[in-house]
């Protein structure tokens, strides 16, 4: 969820893929107070980026006050403690900037003229150091998310999907609750000690990492980073610690009913990390199912059997245990079941068997050519090593693509057989009030 | 060490020039314009062939979106499935893309996957044959979606807006449920052999390429003679009429406003400051639109006001969605804030600012391959001059507050209001 509507930027699914082949280059050093910085040198653009990733998402909120890192999001931009505005300065040297906050990360961005770095550094940086925490600030962007919540999850045809699902699956983990929040009350409730509290939690150079990417020198961006950043209190560091959520041992069911014109279902199984082994094999098996008009589902139950309207397969890609899903629009006049068991006999052709050798090449192909495509923007660039960091070592952005191609079919039959099971899933009918 | 100040603003350089370059033009063995940009980065291409094949040339509703779609879903030679599985194999992008004036059809490929998947480029621009089964499906699912689409108020708000400011034109929307029973595969075969004619096509190539690939593409499109056949066409007179209107939709929670006119085009001398003054009142994140209703009422998660430009004009439209109890007053600030624009000069200071911004935007949107061949297709459809860019950047820095406020006097007017809630306003 951005801050800033309007602005055509990459968004999160482009950190997927990589590459033995193309390489981003990079150079890594650390201040005293902790902060992070990696710098890639890019001769190909005159555009900078700017990249912070702060080490906090809606899974660090207190269930009774969610929706908090997207509000404090929106704060970012009221103003630092030395400089009153955060946007107008950087307009006024020609640049950009916008910013997400997922369940995981809150990432800002800057990218402008590489001559004028030094106006992004001086104002993300002042933000690090602090907000002006304004009551007017504060009043405003809690209206404004207030209409984003409005304009995006409850004045939409099946806008509050994820509002529905999340506590569905998850009982305990906080992913049970969406960036957005639970409700609208806990964002309406938000007092300014709230705002200062987690800003200190959470908004330190030791809970940050800094990736820039441009046509820069490392000498000079080590100078200016050092110039801007040295004299940022490190803070106190914070240990996560959240509860984890028990295995799911029996099949969970929920029907609504909603004002839409078409029958929609959604389908969740608990899966690994990010960092588990098996994350690359589930990547792939969610391509075989829907990536691409020659995928399995979109084949066999928009295609062939004309059940569904549109249907996809994903996996989350969160940081902690995430969510494999399949959802899809069922055609006026097929019963619910029918759609239910059409997806599970797909489910079940990949568990029985073997995923051919062609099916396989083709999934790693689209992941290269995507993932080259993904190489030409600096931003991308900038946002995939800080992320890596995040996780743990920015080198490993270097070692995806080998790593999908190590996957074999009997991987992915494994991953099918192990994780799509019955008692590990979790299914939404989404109904419309007209048709039934 | 002296102490930081953080309280000013390091030190910073205009932009007074872009590296924006311009392509290779040639033509095929045959005078079909070829035009390349040799820039890339990254071993990849990217083909369009760009076609007079936009909505304004369709005879009915749907025939020239579903025609464009229809294109991957089977030739003479092969079938739905198999162009996809041939396409997705080679990790290759197969797309199409339609707007008012022209389709686009778009291969992307790795620089070593390009031979195998650029004959189906061919195949589908010219042996396309709209099978009547892959059609119903694909007009089901769109069906569909529509009806998605009529429960948005942004949607309704939309369509609206189409048929007041472009009145008369062939660039209303006039797309209804009805429509959807009205068309069939017949439309999309006869759209296709009308507009889809290769010998008025457009080659642009973009990326990585060596000089194979034109042989290639000379090899596969070069070779048939030509023979033009440019379909009969005219736009229709603009019968515009400022106009206030409200669509009710019933338990919306948010209001959706557009407010707009037809306008001027890039053929008009007034154009760049045009987007100056427009950039001023709704066309940034700093603007004057965005900074009063939401980042000082708090009444919307965004709004703004885009300058477009079509082949066969121009228009304006100002867009929100705001809370439905604060539509009114969305409504009363949007008017004084175009008052304000007509009557109060700009600071020098908020001037420069913007001036900055777009001179920026321009930067970011002409950086790497693909954003250059996108501003060069600006100047190839509306025949301006090579040296656009650089008379842009001059005209944005040489605009004045005074001019700004007689564009804003000329053109922030005869608008039309458009709302659709479930709460009437005026």
């Amino acid at each position: 969820m951005s801050d800033k509507p309007q602005l055509n930027v990459t968004h999160l699914t482009s950190l997927n893929g990589g590459t033995k082949k193309i390489m981003i280059k990079f150079k890594k050093f650390t201040l005293k107070n902790g902060l992070r910085v990696l710098f890639h040198e890019d001769n190909s653009t005159p555009i900078a980026t700017i990249n912070t990733v702060y080490n906090v998402g809606a899974k660090d909120e207190e269930e009774s006050r969610t929706g908090f890192a997207h509000l404090f999001e929106h704060l970012m931009f009221g103003g630092s403690v030395n400089i009153p505005e955060f946007d107008a300065p950087l307009q006024n040297v020609g640049g950009q900037n916008n910013a997400f906050t997922s369940n995981d990360i809150t990432n800002y961005y800057i990218t402008l003229p590489k001559q004028n770095i030094e106006t992004g550094l001086w104002l993300e940086s002042d933000r690090m150091l602090s907000l002006a925490f304004t009551p007017e600030s504060l009043e405003v962007q809690r209206s404004v998310v207030i209409e984003e919540f409005k304009q995006r999850y409850l004045n939409q045809p099946y806008g509050d999907i994820w509002l529905l699902m999340r506590p569905l699956v998850y009982s305990t983990h906080p992913y049970k609750w969406a960036t957005i929040g639970k409700e609208i009350s806990h964002i309406e409730e938000a007092t300014m000690e709230d705002v200062k509290a987690f800003f200190f939690k959470f908004y330190n150079p030791q809970n940050a990492i800094l990736s820039i990417a441009g046509d820069l020198k490392f000498e000079e961006v080590k100078s200016l980073v050092e110039k801007w950043y040295s004299d940022i209190p490190e803070g106190i560091k914070y240990e996560r610690n959240l509860p984890k959520e028990p295995k799911q041992t029996e099949a969970r069911f929920l029907e609504v009913k909603r004002n839409v014109p078409q029958n929609a279902i959604y389908k969740a199984w608990h899966i690994c990390d990010r960092m588990h082994p098996d994350y690359y094999a589930i990547d792939l098996l969610s391509d075989i199912l829907s990536r691409g008009n020659s995928s399995r589902l979109y084949q066999e139950l928009v295609k062939d059997k004309g059940l569904f309207t549109e249907i996809g397969a994903y996996q989350m890609g969160s940081m902690e245990p995430g969510l494999f899903i399949v959802s899809g629009k069922v055609k006026e006049g097929v019963e619910m079941e029918t759609a239910n068991q059409a997806i599970l006999e797909c489910l079940e052709s990949v568990k029985k068997e073997l995923t051919t050798k062609d099916e396989l090449t083709k999934v790693i192909n689209k992941i290269e050519s995507t993932d080259t495509f993904n190489h030409m923007s600096g931003l991308n660039k900038a946002m995939r090593i800080g992320y890596w960091e995040l996780l743990g070592d920015a080198n490993l952005c270097n070692q995806e693509m080998e790593d999908y191609g190590k996957v074999t079919a009997e991987d992915i039959r494994r991953v099918a057989q192990e994780y799509l099971i019955d008692t590990n899933c979790s299914t939404l009918y989404y109904l419309s009030e007209s048709n039934s | 060490m002296t102490e930081l100040n953080r309280k000013t603003a390091p030190d910073f350089k205009e932009i007074d020039s872009i590296n924006f370059q311009l392509p290779d033009i040639s033509t095929l063995d045959n005078s079909i314009p070829y035009i390349e940009y040799n820039l890339g980065s990254q071993e990849l291409i990217k083909i369009d062939l760009v076609f007079r094949a936009g909505v304004k040339y369709q005879s009915k509703p749907l025939q020239a979106s579903m025609t464009s779609e229809m294109l991957r879903e089977g030739t003479t030679n092969f079938n739905s499935l198999e162009i996809a599985n041939k396409i997705d194999f080679y990790g290759a992008f197969l797309e199409t893309d339609l707007n008012s004036d022209f389709a686009t059809v778009s291969l992307y490929a790795l620089n070593k996957q390009l031979d195998y998947v650029l004959p189906m480029l061919k195949e589908v621009v010219t042996l396309s044959n709209f099978p009547k089964k892959e059609f119903d499906k694909k007009i089901n699912i769109k069906k569909q979606k529509y009806l998605i689409g009529q429960e948005k108020v942004e949607t309704l708000a939309s369509k609206a807006y189409s048929h007041v400011v472009f009145k008369g034109t062939k660039y209303a929307n006039h797309t209804t449920l009805d429509s959807f029973d009205k068309i069939s595969h017949e439309d999309c075969i006869s759209f296709f052999n009308e507009c889809y004619n290769i010998n008025e096509m457009d080659i642009f190539v973009a990326g990585k390429v060596d000089s194979k690939v034109k042989t290639r593409i000379n090899e596969l499109f070069g070779q048939e003679a030509l023979t033009h056949s440019v379909p009969e066409f005219e736009i229709g007179q603009n019968t515009y009429l400022p106009s206030f209107q409200f669509i009710e939709k019933k338990e919306a929670i948010q209001s959706s406003i557009r407010i707009g006119s037809p306008l001027i085009s890039y053929e008009h001398p007034d154009f760049t400051k045009l987007k100056v003054m427009n950039t001023i009142f709704g066309g940034y994140f700093g603007s004057r639109l965005m900074a009063n209703i939401r980042e000082e009422k708090g009444y919307t998660y965004g709004i703004g006001s885009v300058v477009m430009a079509k082949e066969n004009m121009g228009n304006l439209i100002i867009y929100t969605e705001v809370g439905t109890d604060v539509t009114q007053a969305t409504l009363d600030e949007i008017r004084k804030e175009i008052k304000l624009m007509q009557t109060e000069k700009v600071s020098e200071e908020e001037l420069y600012k913007v001036k900055n911004y777009l001179l920026g935007s321009l930067l970011q949107n002409t950086d790497g391959v693909f954003d250059q061949l996108e501003r060069y297709k600006t100047l190839y459809y509306f025949n301006l001059p090579n040296n656009y860019y650089s008379k842009y950047i001059e005209e944005v820095r040489a605009t004045t507050p005074e001019e700004i406020i007689t564009l804003a006097n000329t053109y922030l007017n005869d608008l039309s209001f458009i709302v659709a809630g479930s709460q009437s306003v005026s």
